[in-house]
Order: structure tokens, then sequence, then C-alpha cells
């Protein structure tokens, strides 16, 4: 598999007047056969002190440590391990955070994590706090790229308070970790907080007409000017109206689907609904390449059942007839009760003895 | 109560003001006028730096409650409205103070915020309440001391962030059961400086992100530094 990429971090006008550093980090990496990629973004709290270097080691740590999973997948079926895996990675991270700070207290560290693993067959998404994650598929016919209208998301986590969220540095982190299966996906957006509120509105449903016309901006032009082309956008004047915090955004894209034609027609195949993966109930990862949403699978699940009662009525229907006419084969008397029963003169059909 | 939010998606900073509007309120101030004068002042100072603020002007909710004035009684008096629409109104001072009862539908309105923003689907920082006194509270033992056992379970449990300011003449040690934070003493009549520093502080609150520490301006415009 191969993705195109483009990603950017640009500081938030808040923190340039105030002239703190952006405190956004990603970091993404391909597994050595290439089928694999890990990606982490990290969005540092603003009041803690040493908030950049906590989402810097979080991302390049995570990202490193996810990858590594690859090669466990190659070799093992899927299931619940992926989760003890995922928790052991972020326990690792936690401990090195530990020897940054020289301690166990990692408020001044604090920091939020949105990351993935993907290959061809799916992946999942693993997620603390804020920022967050979708993508969707696509269909291209001749001119025509249709953005299917289902969107897969991994939404942000706020406490009762929109300025509220949740760290990987708490120590109830386990308690916001969610671990969502994805299906195999040919684009997906990646964001902090500020990213974020790009692409999603203020009650964190996807912007149709933004990430439309981000992605039919970007596949149209050549993929090594995307980072540029994403740096731009969240650098625009109008950016700062959406908001005043850093903001990070990484895109990914199936390159089998770019074509050179620049006339294409983009569209969502219908409005976009999200859906929610099952495992939003954090922690219940049992395979990776299922598209494992409950909505699908409650529809599968109905269809199987009303196909399989049709066909059980259709032989119980098929033996009851055969077993009557047996019968009235064998017993003549019971032929002609029926007949005076049903008043007509029934003659023992040929092949009856009496 | 309905409000229509479909024309303001931003996420609110709903704060509540308690406002002593008893009898005492009417004492002179030594420029001439009088403290509920001076509060009244204060308000529409407030109205005015909120609405020069284009991020607290669609983001700040208001609501007053009053106990006293000529009812005589704890009055919801402006139900939540957008900093945008508003407008200052004169309170006229008289009567007793029930400001235990104030405080208590200070708080129902409170809750009453929250379960609005949510049905429409609106985030929201967590809701202000802001008590103003010059006295001391006329309600029964019983009332004031539910009241205040109200206040410290709703601060307990963060479900509102709770000021108290205390008015020359103010019995400190009542305010100061209403709140874990100590109550802060206004300096002479400097209700203008105080709406001012309560405009930028709920500025300040709209504006913050997740994460982000809430850095308030400084008290000491009006804030009384006694010994």
């Amino acid at each position: 598999m191969t993705w195109l990429l483009g990603s950017a971090s640009v500081i938030g006008s808040s923190h340039q007047v105030t002239g703190t550093p952006c405190q956004d980090a990603f970091d993404i990496e391909h597994s050595a056969d290439g089928k694999w990629l890990a990606v982490a973004v990290c969005d540092g709290a603003g009041s803690a002190k040493y908030a950049e270097a906590g989402s810097n080691l979080v991302a390049k740590t995570f990202a490193k440590k996810l990858i590594l999973l690859s090669n466990e997948i190659a070799n093992r079926q899927p299931g619940a391990w992926i989760n003890d895996f995922v928790i052991q990675q972020v326990l690792n991270v936690r401990d090195e955070l530990r020897t940054a700070a020289g301690g166990d207290d990692l408020r001044d560290f604090h920091t939020t994590l949105v990351a993935f693993l993907m290959s061809d067959n799916g992946g999942f998404a693993i997620h603390i706090g804020d920022g967050s994650l979708l993508g969707g598929k696509v269909k291209v016919e001749k001119n025509n790229v249709t953005l299917d209208d289902e969107i897969f998301m991994s939404k942000p986590e706020n406490g009762e308070y929109s300025n509220e969220t949740f760290f990987i540095t708490e120590g109830d982190w386990v308690k916001h970790l969610r671990i969502t299966p994805l299906p195999p996906l040919d684009w997906m957006l990646l964001g902090t907080d500020g990213g974020s509120s790009f692409y999603l509105d203020y009650a964190n449903n996807p912007k149709q007409e933004f990430i439309l016309s981000f992605i039919e901006h970007l596949t149209k032009c050549d993929a090594q000017e995307w980072n540029a082309h994403i740096e731009r956008i969240l650098s625009d004047e109008q950016a700062n109206k959406v908001t005043n915090d850093d903001k990070t955004i990484i895109f990914f894209f199936r390159d089998h689907l770019i074509f050179d034609k620049k006339d294409r027609q983009f569209s969502f195949s219908k409005d976009p609904v999200v859906l929610m993966p099952k495992a939003q109930q954090r922690t219940e990862v049992t395979a990776t390449n299922q598209p494992n949403t409950t909505k699908s699978i409650k529809k599968i699940k109905s269809k199987k059942n009303i196909k399989k009662w049709f066909l059980l009525s259709l032989l119980f229907l098929v033996i009851v007839s055969i077993t009557f006419l047996a019968v009235l084969y064998l017993d003549h008397d019971l032929y002609e009760a029926i007949g005076k029963f049903i008043k007509l003169d029934l003659k023992a059909p040929i092949g009856i003895s009496t | 109560m309905t409000i229509d939010y479909s024309d303001n998606p931003n996420q609110r900073t709903p704060c509540v003001l308690i406002l002593d509007t008893s009898g005492s309120m009417q004492t002179a101030t030594s420029n001439g006028g009088t403290r509920i004068g001076a509060l009244n002042e204060g308000i529409k100072l407030l109205e005015q730096s909120l609405k020069e603020d284009s991020t607290a002007l669609v983001r700040v909710q208001l609501a007053i409650v009053t106990a006293g004035g000529p009812q005589n009684e704890a009055d919801l008096m402006m139900d939540w409205t957008d900093a945008t629409h508003f407008e200052a109104f004169p309170l006229k001072a008289d009567g007793s103070t029930p400001l235990g009862r104030a405080m208590r539908i200070g708080l129902q309105i409170v809750e009453q915020a929250k379960k609005n923003l949510n049905q429409s689907g609106i985030s929201y920082t967590r809701p202000w309440m802001m008590v103003i006194t010059d006295g001391e509270p006329t309600d029964t033992n019983e009332e004031w001391a539910a009241a205040v056992r109200e206040c410290r379970e709703a601060e307990a449990g963060r479900k509102v962030e709770i000021f108290t300011i205390g008015v020359e003449g103010a019995n400190m040690s009542k305010v100061a059961e209403i709140s874990s934070k100590p109550p802060l003493q206004l300096e002479g009549m400097k209700f203008r400086e105080l709406f001012v520093w309560l405009s930028a502080s709920l500025s300040a609150a709209s504006r913050s992100r997740p994460g982000d520490k809430l850095e308030l301006p400084s008290t000491d415009p009006w804030r009384h530094v006694g010994i």
C-alpha cells in the first residue's frame, strides 16, 4: 500500500502574542515492508510548563512504538492482545516521560494523543483527549470522484466544559483511552483540537463543504506541494477567526486513486453520516480488518436472520406437503373421505389399491 | 425559557450576578451618589466593555438575581441573555437581604443554562456566579445554612465557579461561608473597576481552550487590601 500524505503544524495567534512556542507535534512512521503506517499527533496543554517537550516526546516515541505492532500482527491473529500491546506502549511512553520529568509528576508535560496504525486491510485509532481522526472511502468513475457518505471517526473527548480535556499524562489516562477499529480507508484527516476546528463544526460533526473542497484542492495538485498547501490553509488570515490555538492537520489519500485529470468532479454520495465504530467503548479490539460499526453489523445480522427463517419455513412447507401427498397415495379411504368432505366425487387415482 | 441558538453556535461562558439590592444599598457615598447608583453605573460599564470585545460579545451569557428591592424578595430580574442582547437597566434598592434565597435561584438557573445549552448542542465553559453584598443576609438560619451548603457542594462538584465580593459594611465572615475561596472586599465604591475586571475576566474565560490555564486579570484596581 502506498499513501500520499501532507502535513503541517502552525502556531496559534494566541501563542504568537504571548511568545510561547507551537505546542502541537506529530510523527509519521512506515513499517520496513512498507505495508503499515503509524501516525501520532499530540497537543501539549497551554498550562503545562514543558508542553512543547511533552507533545514532541509522546508523538515521536508513540509512533515508533506503534509501528512495531505491525511485525506482531503479521504473525498473529488479531485479538484482545492488541489492546494489551497498545496499553503497554502507552505505559512505556509514560515511563519515558517520567525519566524526562525526573519524577512521577507528569503535569508539566500534559499532552493529548491521537494516533493510528493502518494497512491495506484496515487498522485502528488510539485516542486520549481532544483532537480527532476521520476518514472514508472514495469511488472514482471516469471524471467523477465520489466520497462515500459513511465517515469513520474518532471524536474529541472533552470534559463537561469545553475548555477541559484529558491527557495521556494524567493518572486516570486509561479511563479515557479509546481504541477504535477502522476498515480500510481511502482518505483520512487527523488533527489536534486547533486543526479539527477547520473540518469539524461546533458539535464535532464533519464540515462537509470544507472536507470536499480540501480533498479536491489537494488531489488536483502535486502531492509534493501538499505540505505547503496545508500550511497555507492553516496560516490564512481567516484561519485566526476559526481558532487562536496551535493547529495541526495531517491528510492521507490512497495513491492509486490519483489520476492526471484536472477536470474531475468531486462530491459526497449522500450527506455524510458519522459511524461511531463499536470500540468507542474503549479498549475492545477484536479484529483489525473489519468495518466494525454497530450500524452495519446490525444490518447484516438482521438480513441474515430474515434469510435463515425464510429458508427454514420453505423447507418445512415442502416436507409437510410431501408427507401429506404420500399419506393420500397410500390410504385410499382417507382419499375418499377428503373427497366427501369437500363434496367432490373423487376417484381413487391409478395405482391405489382398494 | 427558550433561546434560539441557531444564529450563534459559539461556546458560552454563563455568569449569574447575585446582587444585594436591600435598603442599605441606598446609603450615600462620599461623592454624593448612593451605593445602588454606583452598582448601576458598574453594570452599565459591564455592558459597554462586553460589547467592545468581539469574542466576549458572542460567548458570554448573563443573568441577574437580586436580593431585596421594592418587592423585598429574591428575584430573577434577568434570565440568561447573550452579551450581544444585554442592556443594562437600573436596579432599585429597598427592603431586606434574602441573599441565601437569591443564591439558590442562582444555582438553579446555572443548571438550567447547562441543560439548555446541552439540548442545543452548544458547548460551554464552567459557569460563574458572582455574589455582591453590603450587608448581612436576612434569611432564616436554616435557609442560610441550606443555601451555603448548596453553594459549597456545587463548587466542590465543579458545577460552578463562585466569586464573593463584600462592599463596605458587609458581614465578611458571613460572606466567607459561601465559597471556599476567600471573599474579596471592594475598595470604596469602585464598582466601575470591578465590572471592567469582570468583563475582562469573562472574556478570558470565554476564550480559554482545553488545557489552558485561565489567567484572570489582577484584582488590584478595585480590591481593598486591609490590615
